[in-house]
């Protein structure tokens, strides 16, 4: 092997001795840089977290679609073409809940209910609004057309 | 993680904000423009008195859906507002959506307010939206308010859950007013089926409402 290869080795290994203004702007990179990396993997978690909140949200959403007591409404109308109930539960909607006819011509449908009490009323063929007769009516009559009131009771799906 | 906590309260704040926007949207979509604007106001100013606004929406779209009258609409929005509010104060100042909206079926009742204040006192840990809610349904079977709210009362005291205080409407109501409903009279097992013509009313589906257990 050359000698100037072996000079060269040990001018490599030699201890080198640098300026403690040196060594402090060395250190201050070094510790800048693992700042960058804390903030970096800080941002990470705190993506992370948003997106575990966002699925929270969105399962949250999602079972309280779902969830609720199942109470079947009936209305024995045999001469109607269409009946459909509304409420607060689907915001007096009429178009968000038809009942289906049933071969002796009662109309039943079953809604998914949140425990607490439910205003609702029936509308047969669109503009004839009629309150369940099997259940008691809601007090007050606002709008002239009474409402029925039930009652659901919470953890009974 | 400093940051998490701002990101969650930025999500729930947007959350809250599009809800808000949708439920405006809905009654914008309604309206004319003036109804709109006065819809506006009432619900504008129950949020800033921290009032629930989605039973005033609710109330303005059955009002809508029943074809009534834009006076006729903003004023019961208007009532109801101020309704919420008194339960609110009966309620102790605070009290959830559905706790404010069972609570303003009951006073609308007939149930007096003092029970209100009985029911908060005795659950002050828990929500008193079925009660309040039992107490209304008692009054609309034919129960007098006095009477609704002393059964209410003594279950609640008796530490009874809110799954047998909703059986109590059907249990307690007066003879004449269950059998007119239900043939069975007040030891029947509600139909889940028509029967007779009769409806067989709200049931819950394949669980047919049981009597509830007397207390002492």
């Amino acid at each position: 092997m050359p000698d100037w290869i072996d000079q060269l080795g040990d001018e490599l290994r030699a201890p080198v001795d640098l300026s403690s203004l040196a060594t402090a702007r060395i250190m201050a990179a070094v510790r800048a840089d693992a700042a960058r990396r804390r903030r970096r993997a800080r941002t990470w978690q705190a993506l992370a977290v948003a997106a575990v909140v966002v699925l929270a949200i969105g399962i949250a959403v999602y079972a309280r679609q779902a969830d609720g007591t199942a109470v079947r409404f009936a209305l024995p109308v045999p001469a109607a073409h269409e009946v459909v109930i509304v409420g607060d539960f689907n915001h007096w909607d009429t178009h968000a809940t038809p009942l289906r006819r049933m071969t002796n011509g009662t109309w039943q449908t079953t809604v998914r209910l949140k425990p607490g009490a439910h205003v609702y009323s029936f509308v047969v063929d669109g503009t004839r609004w009629v309150p369940d007769p099997a259940a008691p009516l809601a007090p007050g009559t606002d709008f002239g057309a009474p409402n029925s009131l039930v009652t659901v009771a919470p953890g009974t799906t | 993680m400093k940051y998490a906590g701002a990101v969650v309260l930025g999500l729930v704040v947007v959350t809250v904000r599009l809800d808000a926007q949708a439920n405006d949207d809905r009654l914008r979509g309604l309206f004319d423009p003036p109804t709109y604007a006065q819809l506006h106001a009432v619900l504008d100013s129950a949020r800033t008195a921290g009032l629930p606004t989605e039973p005033l929406i609710d109330k303005a779209l059955e009002g809508s859906a029943k074809h009534a009258s834009s006076d006729r609409i903003v004023t019961v929005v208007r009532d109801l507002s101020a309704r919420l509010a008194d339960t609110r104060t009966a309620l102790g100042g605070y009290g959830t959506a559905d706790e404010l909206s069972a609570g303003t079926a009951a006073l609308r009742a007939g149930i007096a307010p003092a029970t209100l204040a009985d029911l908060r006192r005795l659950r002050h840990n828990e929500q008193v939206t079925i009660p309040l809610a039992v107490a209304a349904e008692l009054v609309a079977r034919g129960v007098r308010p006095d009477s609704a709210s002393a059964q209410v009362l003594r279950l609640a005291a008796a530490g009874a859950p809110d799954v047998e205080l909703a059986t109590l409407p059907r249990s307690l109501a007066s003879p004449s007013v269950v059998s007119s409903l239900y043939p069975g009279g007040p030891g029947f097992s509600a139909p889940t089926a028509v029967d007779g013509g009769k409806s067989s009313g709200p049931v819950e589906a394949g669980r047919p409402p049981k009597r509830s257990p007397q207390r002492p």
